[in-house]
């Protein structure tokens, strides 16, 4: 803890060195949306004379720092919207608002991305994508609900986990090793009915960015991916409806101005229908309930010129039943909630200030019956967290962020599986006498992005985690670096190496097909994962940057991976680490992107050929065994053609190997003991010995959109009709497959389940 | 609108309802059979040694006579050499014959056994020593209704003293006379005799689960087990508390975990650990306690 303090002061002073030295001017302010007030994150600010520019942050502030000039000239764009050149006279640091103005549809070209067009090649980053939110809307949609983590599997790196699911997996990492977080809270469970949707309603969301490699300091606690989502934060101009009326759920979002240009709101709901829709068409002895609901909320206000506040709030609840007279039984209720109070503060045009103050909550509770055995499991997750971030720009050279996390964990997870009793009643998890495990995990950051030259950027980060939990305490460090050198003006060649580390965890259940999320924390016997990865990528964009493209080629290893170990059944549980076992795990692989970013048919195709294989002392006899989402090829594409002004066509095809599972390879007879059952034993050669069947799935959709307006004139309406089909040849993708022996015969038989076969939906969106 | 939106929701339900679940011919891995050797030595016996074969999962050639390994040399060696040879012994309760290689001379207690098994040119080896104590059973009983890892069971209760000063483990065993009226218990529960015409027959059941002393040296110890067959009132068995040698009860421990996960889908699958090198198989000794006469009371 001291050594933090004295790394903090050590950064703080470094800091303020760069201020004394700057002796330039600098033009900073906020870059909004003319029409919505929105900020526009990831606009580019562009000084013509010096080829040196800047591009707004998550609150859409920016900060230039060029010398001294009597006519600067100055572009700010933002794709969708018109440029704007400003001429400046550079004799005094300048604060500049810069409100864009949104192209019209007839001018504008449909763009699929939501920064500027050469990111691709110009961006230090690598490893990070985008995620235009305007695209989702027109993809093909699983019961016409847009999802934004459904898109996230489309790219490259990036697996999907169960047929239909929204759990996804980056470069061979576990779905835990996925941080996703909302206006900076983390969502533990960012899924609705079984993962079948994501809780993300894409109408409130401003603005969707994943990475997988090449972690910038400020992002940690995870191994594998960020996936950093903001809400859009209200219209400051005028009040707006945007609602959707689905076949399964239906969504409201109003936003508009408490006090114009200065404070705005935005609400969505969402809620479900189906258990009521579908009731009177399940055969006789089936009952299902299954709703959930979301609802964001959001505040922002301008308190001002330097500060300003943002209130954010999220609830996402599911609950579902199913019976049936002989087959998988469950009652399953799970949420998310989440508040985020921050603080923007800008000292100077230079220094810009956000402190959050994060409370989440997180519970799962299942209970499921297979057969004559039941298994109930119970996780929560309380969080509270607070934390700080300075961004800073001394000048054109340098961006510098650094910053201080703290998070207060308390966790309440139990599980159990038995026989069910001869009375059938089945007792739940007391919650209420589950002991509570609390932690405390901090972290110093500080990260600075260095143009070295014209070609030559490099990011240079460290990062200090610490989890203190009742008797162990981990501290850890973690460098950060990445490299970009522009070949030319259209190609470059970028590498980063990054170290994180996880505290929280887990635990994949090899056996249960229904979500078994049982979190647990770092603790004496459970270390922190660890992982190193390195990325190398070659990134061109051809023809004025219409089409983009990219390389990529990565090694990951991962320390300290946690499993069950082997015949491990929850009896009541609230501690599970003695259940764990500990291995090793390691990707690598090549992923290549191409993507038509602008025109009438926009799309993308991303394919990825990799290899993720784990070890682990106690499991597989200690051998090396595949990792259970180890897919050696995933190809997909999406593509949208923009028929009329009217009518958007698209289509999305995936085409990826089956994911790994465990089968016994033989049979054996035990003669003296075996008395009590049958005496027929299994022969396991191998974890994850065999593959699911090739999955592959088209899903086709038209958007019918009209303008017209109401009020006699006054009011302009959007009407939009969404028609889509899930999986047009009805391809019966495997889900997971299941043994049952005949107690009779002794012959032993494999079943397949399959989730979605041809599902059409339709969606009326209107906006007003 | 409203008959769109009707056909709409059947066929969606229709086709959720319908998809679920098929059979899939599961493309079997390349399989080399490997052999299977279980022999558990009891003072004053003569061996018996179950040698087989695994067979590919998918085969339902599983019953101890199409497992069984013919032509095989087998000699477990003492203080003399005994030549196994080929027997054989009808399971009432299956109705099916259960081949075995037996010996002719009792083992000993304290005295150390070599195996030699060699089959299809391949030649495996193990050693055990008889060296267990007997244990002593204080009183049995009765439950109705017990909750344990394998569920609620009625069990019949076993208390006796842990052999203290030595690291012990123990099986349950039951003898007893039943006829086809009897139905196998939990999952044999389809199961009765149906080639015995009524006559009664003798079956000797052994516990699944071994009882490790870890911890509990010296102490009072307590098995609540789950019969393999179903009883009625006043139904008399002999009952017993095997002492097993560690290889043993770690190997049956394993198999009865593997079983557990093969019946629990909530259970984490288990690999049988073998006992004997280049086989799957255990090569042990257990030491039988004096019997005590059980009658059930319900």
């Amino acid at each position: 803890m001291k050594n933090q303090m004295y790394l903090f002061l050590f950064l703080l002073s470094f800091v303020i060195n760069y201020s004394v030295y700057s002796q330039n001017f600098t033009i900073s302010g906020y870059l909004k949306d003319a029409e919505t007030g929105e900020s526009l994150i990831g606009a580019k600010i562009y000084s013509v004379k010096t080829k040196t520019g800047a591009i707004a942050n998550n609150y859409g502030f920016y900060s230039l720092t060029l010398p001294m000039d009597d006519s600067t000239v100055i572009i700010y764009s933002y794709l969708g919207f018109t440029a704007q050149i400003k001429k400046i006279i550079l004799t005094e640091n300048i604060e500049l608002n810069v409100k864009l103005i949104p192209k019209t549809q007839e001018l504008s070209e449909i763009n699929i991305s939501s920064k500027r067009l050469d990111d691709n090649v110009q961006n230090i980053q690598m490893s990070v994508y985008d995620i235009p939110i305007q695209k989702i809307k027109e993809l093909p949609a699983l019961f016409g609900e847009t999802d934004v983590l459904k898109i996230i599997q489309l790219l490259p790196g990036v697996q999907s986990g169960n047929e239909g699911t929204t759990g996804f997996f980056v470069r061979g990492g576990n779905s835990d090793q996925n941080l996703v977080q909302l206006d900076e809270a983390v969502v533990y469970n960012p899924n609705h009915l079984f993962g079948l949707f994501s809780t993300f309603n894409t109408k409130a969301l401003n603005n969707v960015s994943l990475i997988k490699g090449g972690f910038p300091a400020q992002y940690g606690g995870r191994l594998s991916s960020i996936l950093d989502i903001t809400m859009k934060e209200g219209n400051n101009q005028k009040l707006k409806i945007d609602g959707g009326l689905g076949l399964i759920s239906s969504n409201i979002t109003i936003e508009g101005p408490i006090k114009k240009n200065k404070a705005s709101f935005i609400i969505s709901a969402r809620r479900t229908y189906l258990d009521l829709l579908i009731k009177p068409f399940l055969p006789k002895g089936i009952t299902t309930t299954y709703n959930f609901y979301d609802l964001n909320a959001k505040i922002n206000w301008q308190i001002s010129k330097r500060d300003r506040l943002f209130l954010s709030a999220f609830n996402g609840n599911d609950k579902a039943g199913y019976t049936a007279a002989s087959s998988i039984n469950y009652g399953i209720r799970f949420g998310n909630s989440t508040a985020t109070l921050r603080w923007n503060h800008l000292f100077g045009q230079k220094l810009f200030l956000n402190t959050s103050f994060i409370y989440n909550r997180y519970y799962l509770n299942l209970s499921t019956v297979q057969g004559k055995y039941y298994a109930q499991v119970y996780s929560g997750i309380n969080d509270v967290n607070g934390k700080t971030e300075f961004q800073y720009y001394p000048n054109s050279k340098h961006k510098i962020t650094f910053g201080a996390n703290y998070t207060y964990h308390t966790f309440v997870s139990s599980g159990k599986s038995a026989k069910i009793p001869k009375d059938l009643q089945i007792a739940n998890i007391k919650t209420n006498s589950i002991p509570p495990r609390y932690s405390s995990e901090m972290a110093l950051y500080f990260n600075d992005e260095i143009k070295v030259s014209n070609r030559t950027s490099l990011n240079l980060g460290i990062r200090t985690p610490s989890f203190i939990t009742k008797n162990a305490s981990y501290y850890r460090f973690e460098p950060r670096a990445a490299l970009k050198i522009s070949v030319d003006s259209t190609s470059s060649i970028k590498a980063a190496y990054s170290v994180m580390n996880q505290f929280l965890h887990i635990v994949p259940s090899s056996s249960a097909s229904l979500p078994f999320d049982l979190w647990t924390p770092s603790s004496q016997i459970t270390k922190p994962e660890r992982s190193e990865q390195l990325a190398v990528g070659y990134f061109r964009n051809f023809k004025e940057n219409k089409y983009e493209a990219s390389v990529e080629v990565y090694y990951k290893t991962m320390q300290n991976q946690v499993a069950f170990r082997e015949g491990t059944q929850l009896l009541d549980q609230t501690n599970i680490d003695s259940s764990l076992v500990f291995g090793k795990g390691w990707s690598y692989g090549a992923e290549f992107f191409l993507k038509k970013s602008s025109g009438k048919f926009t799309g993308w195709v991303s394919y990825t050929l990799s290899w993720t294989n784990q070890k682990f002392k106690d499991l597989n006899y200690g051998e090396v065994f595949p990792f259970k989402y180890d897919r050696r090829h995933v190809l997909s594409s999406v593509a949208t053609y923009e028929l009329s002004k009217k009518w958007t066509l698209s289509a999305v095809f995936v085409l990826s190997s089956g994911s790994a599972y465990t089968l016994p390879v033989a049979r054996i007879n035990v003669s003296d003991g075996g008395s009590l059952y049958d005496g027929v034993y299994y022969v396991y050669d191998k974890r994850n010995n065999y593959r699911l069947n090739l999955y592959h799935r088209l899903d086709v959709g038209a958007t019918y959109r009209k303008n017209k307006t109401l009020f006699k004139g006054k009011v302009p309406f959007v009407a939009e009709w969404v028609f889509s089909i899930y999986n047009v040849y009805s391809h019966r993708n495997p889900y997971f497959v299941y043994l049952t022996v005949d107690p009779l015969t002794q012959e032993p038989k494999a079943k397949q389940i399959s989730l979605l076969p041809i599902i059409p939906s339709v969606t009326y969106n209107f906006k007003f | 609108m409203n008959t769109i939106l009707k056909i709409t929701y059947l066929s969606l339900s229709f086709l959720l309802l319908f998809s679920c679940q098929k059979e899939v011919k599961v493309k079997q891995v390349p399989y080399d059979e490997q052999v299977s050797i279980e022999c558990i030595l009891y003072p004053g016996k003569v061996p018996q040694l179950f040698l087989s074969t695994s067979v590919a999962f998918f085969s339902s050639n599983v019953s101890p006579s199409q497992l069984f390994a013919r032509g095989a040399t087998v000699t477990i060696s003492g203080s003399s050499v005994d030549n196994l040879y080929m027997d054989s012994v009808f399971d009432n309760f299956q109705c099916r014959w259960v081949p075995f290689y037996k010996g002719s001379i009792p083992c000993e207690i304290g005295q150390t056994y070599n195996l030699s098994v060699t089959y299809n040119g391949k030649t495996y080896t193990s050693t055990t020593i008889i060296s267990q104590a007997k244990a002593t059973i204080n009183a049995t009983s009765f439950t109705a209704k017990f909750h344990d890892i394998y569920g609620e069971h009625e069990g019949v209760i076993i208390d006796f003293d842990d052999i203290a000063g030595s690291e012990n483990f123990y099986r349950f065993q039951m003898n007893r006379m039943i006829d086809s009226s009897v139905y196998g218990a939990s999952n044999l529960g389809l199961i009765h005799s149906t080639c015995t015409n009524g006559a009664k027959f003798y079956i000797s059941e052994f516990g699944r689960s071994v009882l490790f002393d870890k911890g509990i040296d010296g102490l009072a110890m307590q098995f609540v087990i789950e019969p393999a067959f179903k009883h009625k009132k006043d139904d008399s068995t002999y009952v017993f508390v095997q002492s097993l040698d560690k290889n043993s009860a770690e190997f049956y421990d394993n198999i009865d975990r593997q079983k557990l996960s093969q019946l629990n889908p909530f259970v984490e699958p288990v690999f049988l650990k073998t006992k004997i090198d280049g086989c799957i198989g255990v090569f042990g000794s257990a030491v039988v306690s004096d019997s005590v006469l059980f009658i059930y009371p319900e």
